[in-house]
This record gives structure tokens, C-alpha cells and sequence, in this order.
């Protein structure tokens, strides 16, 4: 059977050479060159080129990877260059005074997530204007609208005071804080025997909502800060005291709650 | 296999295509380097629509585009200054026809030779090649093809040479 078969494309004498066309075609195509002695020199060449090219070449995939290319060593290196950034961040949090950032369960892990600077950020902020003699808060109770207006322009978004008499806790003021990310806002609470609470609010950019949840600081200098925090639609919520102080869990409530509710 | 595992199986292909790029053992090293810490960091991000190691291929061919050109330039300098006559060699001996395609080669363009690498050395599909190298199949085949033809006449030219050694030219 002599069915006249398709002229060769050039393409077709690539694939040919690299065993990439099928069965049936490299028949054909083999047929073809084995009757054309200038083309089957030109492939001849062309196999002979390309097995000195792979020769040339070959040493370096047989030599044994060197340790700075293993895998485990890179991760490993990789995982203490994103610890190290974060270290940054904390120290620049050193640097502007705002006490130690550390612990909050970053433990080995790579990067802070939003709950850890989330909290990283509530708790300094909470050490160093609950301890602060001189002016705790910017505005107090008297200013309450200028500190609402003051809040809401620069955290994006209303933000209102919540009301914790009902819990027993007094509205002393609150103040917009620098954040890493930008602008926070802060208000102070007393209960009868002088404990101070704080509300720390910032709009966060990626996490949207994350429930709940218990944060214990690591007592790295004076003072242990607890409390608890979460992420609701985008903004980010804790509600921190001194470590051991009881009845927190019902403040924290209470605020998710009138935050949720646009107070 | 673990994607991992995948990736440190073609660690020594990239090692490979590196050095035959940059023909210099540290920098070559460092571009690997460079290609799986970059491939570590967008692993969870990869698409699953192609394969391992043209992806692999791809960062880094990516990186010696972007960033090693320099070092390429600095190479490329260093052999002209020795002339095109002893092309960088490896640790391990090049017979004289290794050497005479190697010389040949480095005469190639660029872009050739990318292919060639590609295409004869690591084995990869010319659909892939394309994408690493970001360029239509269509332009693969003809690089390809005049790639293979020059690198033919080169060595056609040296056949005739050790035949017929020119003759001594006599002041």
C-alpha cells in the first residue's frame, strides 16, 4: 500500500530527533529520511551534536548537591529570615519606648499573624498609658463626642464608647495611638478599686473576622497584661487588664457586643 | 511525591542548566539558591496546571533574566579577555569534540543556546520551554532549528580544519 504520506515540517525533523512525535508519524518520518541521504547526514549531525552538548554538561547534575542547597537547610534559613523581620518590627515597638512586645504565643513560628500584632500592640499600648500618672488619656468623659469624632475619622470607620457602668467600670477617655499598620484608638476604664482596663481598636487589613479568644502576655518586664481578643468585620478588638484579673470575659463580651451593635 | 521531594529531585537538572548558563560554579550555585528559596516562598500560591519542574525552571530562568545579567555580563567579558579559543572549563576533562561543540556553542546566541539547554541537555517538552521562556512554541522551533544548523556548520568547519590543516603561512 503506497498512500503518499505528508511532507515533512521542519518542526517535524525536531520532534523527530527528540522521540516527541508518535508512533505512527516517526514511522513515516524515518521512512523519509532513510531515502534522503542530505537529511539524514543533517540529523546524523544533529544527534551527534546533541550528545556532545549532554556531555559537556552532565558533570554537574552527577556532582553531589552542596549542603547550602538542601531543602531542610534552606527552610530553615528561610523560617529565621521571617523571624528575624518580625524581630524588627518588635524592635522598632522597643525603640519608640512602648515597652517589650514579646511572647504572645509567636513561640517558632514565622510571622506574626494578625491576632499576635493585634495584641503585641494592645499590650504595650496598655502598659504604658494604664502607668502613666501625668495624662493616661488625650480626652476625657467631659469630650467624649471629640473623642468619638477623633476616633472615627482616623481609624476609617465610627467607633463609639462603650458603656461598662452597668459592670461597674468608669470611662476615664481614651486617646488615637500610632500603630505599625496605622492609626489605633485606646480608651481606659477604673473599677472601684483602681484597676485599669483598656479598649485598644484597629482596623485590620487582611483578617476579616476572627472570634474570641484568651491572651495572656508573657511577663516580660513589670507588669503581666491578660485579657482577650478578636477580629470582627475588619476591625481588630481587645480588651486587656492586669494579669489575674477577674470579671474580664464579661467586659470583653460586652464590648464585642455594643461594637457589633454600632453603639 | 511530596512536592518537596519533587523539588529537591530537580535540584541537580537546575544545577545543571545554572552552571551551563553562567559557567561559573559559585554564581550558578547562588542562582539555584536564589530559585528554590523563591520557589519555597510561592509554593502554596503554585497553580496546579503545570508541572514541577518547568516551574521550577521558569523562577529561574526568571531570576538570571532579572538579576544576573551582571555576573552574565562580567562572564562573558572574562572570556573574550581569554579569548574565544579556551571556553571555561569544567572541573572534569572535555575531550577535544566536547570541547570543539563547546567552542561552538558559546558562538550561539543567547536565545539558541537557552533552547538548545533546554530542548538537548534537560529534556524538556517544547510546550514547557515555551512558557519558561515565555515566548510562543513557534519561536522555540525556529531558535531551535537555527541553533542545531550553526551549531552543524560550526562543527563541519572544524572536520575540514583537522583534514586539511591550513597551511603554514610562510613570511
Amino acid at each position: 500500500m503506497t498512500q503518499p504520506t505528508r511532507p515533512i515540517q521542519e518542526e517535524e525533523l525536531h520532534a523527530f530527533v527528540d522521540g516527541r512525535l508518535d508512533l505512527a508519524r516517526h514511522a513515516e518520518v524515518a521512512q523519509q529520511v532513510a531515502e534522503n541521504p542530505a537529511l539524514q547526514a543533517r540529523l546524523d549531525d544533529w544527534r551527534r551534536e546533541a550528545a556532545l552538548l549532554r556531555q559537556a554538561f552532565a558533570f554537574k547534575a552527577l556532582e553531589p548537591v552542596p549542603p547550602a542547597l538542601h531543602l531542610g537547610r534552606l527552610i530553615e534559613t528561610r523560617m529565621s529570615r521571617t523571624v528575624a523581620h518580625w524581630r524588627v518590627a518588635a524592635g522598632i515597638v522597643l525603640a519608640l519606648g512602648v515597652g517589650a512586645a514579646g511572647g504572645w504565643g509567636l513561640r517558632d513560628r514565622q510571622r506574626p499573624n494578625d491576632m499576635e500584632w493585634l495584641t503585641m500592640q494592645a499590650s504595650s499600648a496598655h502598659r504604658v498609658f494604664t502607668a502613666d500618672a501625668t495624662r493616661p488619656v488625650e480626652l476625657g468623659p467631659s469630650d467624649q463626642v471629640r473623642l468619638v469624632n477623633w476616633m472615627s475619622s482616623r481609624l476609617g470607620r465610627h467607633v463609639g464608647v462603650p458603656d461598662l457602668t452597668r459592670l461597674g467600670y468608669r470611662f476615664i477617655g481614651g486617646r488615637v495611638l500610632a500603630a505599625v499598620g496605622g492609626p489605633a484608638g485606646l480608651l481606659m476604664y477604673d473599677d472601684a478599686a483602681g484597676n485599669r482596663v483598656t479598649v485598644y481598636l484597629q482596623p485590620m487589613n487582611t483578617a476579616d473576622t476572627l472570634p474570641m479568644r484568651p491572651i495572656e502576655g508573657r511577663p516580660t518586664d513589670n507588669q503581666a497584661v491578660a485579657g482577650y481578643a478578636w477580629i470582627n468585620n475588619r476591625l481588630g478588638a481587645s480588651v486587656l487588664s492586669s494579669a489575674g484579673h477577674v470579671g474580664l470575659h464579661a467586659v470583653a463580651n460586652e464590648v464585642r457586643d455594643e461594637i457589633r451593635a454600632g453603639i | 511525591m511530596s512536592a518537596l521531594a519533587e523539588i529537591e529531585d530537580a535540584v541537580p537538572a537546575l544545577r545543571r542548566y545554572a552552571w551551563s548558563l553562567l559557567r561559573h560554579h559559585q554564581d550558578a550555585d547562588d542562582l539555584v539558591q536564589d530559585a528554590l528559596v523563591h520557589a519555597l516562598d510561592f509554593l502554596p500560591r503554585r497553580t496546579r496546571d503545570t508541572e514541577l519542574q518547568p516551574w521550577l525552571f521558569a523562577i529561574m530562568h526568571n531570576l538570571f533574566i532579572s538579576r544576573w545579567r551582571t555576573a552574565r555580563r562580567r562572564l562573558m567579558v572574562s572570556i573574550d579577555a581569554e579569548g574565544a579559543d579556551s571556553p571555561v572549563a569544567p572541573a572534569q576533562e572535555w575531550s577535544l569534540a566536547v570541547r570543539d561543540l563547546v567552542r561552538g556553542f558559546d558562538r550561539l546566541a543567547a536565545d539558541q543556546r537557552q533552547v538548545l539547554l533546554l530542548v538537548v541537555v534537560e529534556g524538556l517538552q517544547y510546550s514547557d520551554i515555551a512558557t519558561i521562556l515565555d515566548v510562543p512554541i513557534g519561536t522555540i522551533m525556529s531558535r531551535l532549528s537555527r541553533g542545531r544548523d550553526a551549531l552543524r556548520r560550526h562543527m563541519g568547519e572544524q572536520d575540514t580544519l583537522t583534514a586539511h590543516p591550513p597551511l603554514r603561512r610562510v613570511k
